[in-house]
């Protein structure tokens, strides 16, 4: 990527806004020490010591150690690794069925339409969580079930949205003309449609990503994610939940860690939003649309 | 109107009938048999092959499932395998439960979420306005369960104003902390939704209009902007109770609270088919239909869109 490029890029990430600037330097942080977790863990984050149990935060254990003398920060550490992958693999994976289910939908229309909306209707009809949790069970337990779950239970709204986008642009004069020189659906769709859609997919999953990582820590929070003992943050919250008397400090940092990310991300993507779509479609309307696809996931 | 009313409500059917297919497929493909946890690791296997048949477990999953909707024209939901209770009466009778958290937790979140937004949209850049910004962005990025076992470590165990669980014979006490963790992030959408189409309305013509011919602000604002401006607000509400009717698994886990959500994740966990079956059938329903009404609102009080 060229300099000109990345100024860019930067420009529209972070605009003129300061949470922005901070959020992306909080997310930046996050993946440098996922990626090279074992240099930045003080400890090993499965080995248990018992005559370490349950200590309080004091400078050798920044966030303490929980009841099996685990130290927090190194598992708050190795879990943004699994925080991580499944926001990023889950928010590819639903826009890949997304994307293709929606560009289907709006150019073929007829039957195909019909038939790709009931099952997004479907999909959304759905009570989400229980979906996800279904598919947990089916599936072997694992980082990959879980971002699989994630992703068959988030496109429905990708879906829709594109379907609406690519309903605007068949109309628009450029296709019709391209059409009309004689252009095939195929390279109308590849040369006019997926460009004009990407400014749009690129928003909806940087408002994403957050969404799924939230929905990762509530099922490993339910046990039904990556299993123990690797450290996750939401199954963290879940283990620290009998301790919440003697000892807070078990389920209170891995929360603050999985809020202060997701944070990160959401005013990123906000700023995103805004900046991408000045005087576009993309307003206060996606606020709903957004709710509506998270649904219970998260509650 | 009543056409568009009519086929709403008959398009209903078709997408009920592929919720139970979706499930009842996915319950089939869970590994392992119901029947090992109903009656133990010790039975002989022909205590289990009677259990399967008496079950129906043994037929075909076209058969099980044509067998299902048979059932289900009749108004049954079956009966829990376990309990052998039957699933309708179970949730007829969690209902009223899962209801009044919705409830709660939507008034919670209206109020505070359309205060917060009028007060930071007439203050557009300000103080206000920023606070209202990162508070509504913290609170959509807090995970649900553990705010609320932040508000118990809070509320219950350092300041002991509040019960940390249970619900207590339906004492108002019991409900504050579930509703307040349920309603949070319904509040944050709806702060900021109020607060971007507030900014909208507030810059028409006829509210200038309105504020030329004298009228005090505290007019203006509530009574010409905010009507116009809590229209999009009908959605995101109809949307948030549906799902909330759906049964809120996490919050009822964390707070011991009897209703649908909890009744739902027991079932998948005990591979209960009839209760998760029903809860899902149940929940959709109930989604759907929330969603239909605020359509319906929606069209009622937006001429515009009015057929």
């Amino acid at each position: 990527m060229s300099g000109g490029r990345l100024k860019r890029l930067l420009e529209a990430l972070v605009g003129r806004s300061l949470l922005a600037g901070l959020g992306l330097s909080f997310i930046a942080v996050v993946v440098i020490v996922a990626l090279f977790a074992p240099l930045f863990a003080p400890y090993d984050p499965l080995e248990v010591d018992l005559t370490a149990s349950k200590l309080r935060p004091s400078p050798e254990h920044p966030f303490g150690t929980d009841d099996l003398g685990r130290d927090i920060f190194s598992r708050v550490i190795y879990g943004a690794r699994i925080s991580l992958s499944v926001g990023f693999l889950a928010t590819g994976l639903a826009l890949l069925i997304g994307f293709s289910f929606g560009l289907l939908s709006g150019y073929a229309g007829g039957a195909v339409d019909r038939a790709v909306m009931s099952l997004t209707d479907i999909t959304l009809a759905f009570p989400s969580l229980l979906l996800a949790i279904g598919v947990t069970i089916v599936l072997p337990p694992g980082i990959v079930t879980v971002f699989i779950a994630l992703g068959l239970v988030g496109w429905a709204s990708f879906a829709r949205i594109i379907r609406g986008l690519v309903l605007e642009l068949r109309e628009k004069e450029y296709v019709q003309a391209a059409r009309s020189a004689g252009s095939g659906g195929l390279g109308v769709v590849r040369r006019h449609l997926i460009p004009n859609c990407l400014p749009t997919v690129v928003v909806l999953a940087s408002l994403q990503v957050g969404s799924f990582m939230l929905a990762e820590a509530a099922l490993s929070f339910l046990g039904l994610g990556v299993q123990p003992p690797v450290p996750t943050w939401g199954g963290m919250v879940n283990e620290g939940r009998d301790f919440l008397l003697s000892a807070p400090w078990f389920s209170v940092f891995p929360g603050m860690a999985i809020a202060l990310t997701i944070l990160s991300f959401n005013v990123v993507g906000d700023t995103l939003r805004t900046n991408i779509s000045r005087g576009g479609s993309l307003g206060a309307v996606t606020d709903v649309r957004r709710r509506r696809e998270e649904k219970e996931v998260l509650a | 109107m009543s056409r568009y009313v009519v086929h709403k409500l008959l398009l209903i059917i078709p997408t009920l009938i592929g919720v139970t297919v979706i499930t009842f497929l996915l319950l089939k493909a869970i590994p392992g048999d119901p029947v090992y946890g109903m009656v133990g690791p010790r039975a002989s296997p022909e205590v289990i092959e009677a259990m399967r048949k008496d079950l129906g477990l043994d037929r075909g999953i076209v058969v099980q499932y044509c067998r299902y909707l048979r059932l289900l024209l009749k108004g049954d939901l079956g009966n829990s395998y376990y309990t052998g209770y039957p699933v309708g009466k179970s949730i007829i009778e969690k209902f009223p439960n899962t209801l009044k958290l919705a409830a709660a937790a939507m008034l919670f979140a209206v109020t505070l979420g359309i205060v917060m937004g009028i007060l930071a949209s007439l203050n557009e850049g300000g103080v206000i306005d920023r606070a209202v910004t990162v508070v509504s962005a913290s609170c959509i990025s807090t995970p649900v369960f553990w705010f609320g076992l932040i508000l118990i470590l809070v509320f219950a165990t350092y300041l002991k104003r509040l019960p940390p669980a249970g619900m207590g014979n339906g004492s108002i006490a019991y409900l504050i902390l579930p509703a307040v963790t349920l309603g949070t992030r319904s509040a944050a959408y709806i702060a900021r939704v109020t607060r971007s189409s507030m900014l909208e309305v507030l810059g028409e013509p006829y509210i200038r209009t309105a504020r030329a011919k004298g009228l005090g602000e505290a007019k203006v604002v509530l009574k010409h902007a905010l009507k116009c401006a809590l229209i999009p607000i009908i959605t995101l509400i109809g949307v948030d109770f549906g799902s909330y009717l759906n049964g809120a698994v996490l919050t009822e886990t964390i707070f011991g609270w009897d209703g649908l959500g909890r009744f739902a994740i027991n079932g998948i966990f005990k591979r209960d088919y009839p209760v998760v079956l029903g809860t899902v059938l149940f929940g959709s329903l109930m989604f759907i239909l929330a969603n239909l009404i605020v359509d319906f609102i929606y069209r009622w009080v937006n001429p515009r869109v009015r057929l």
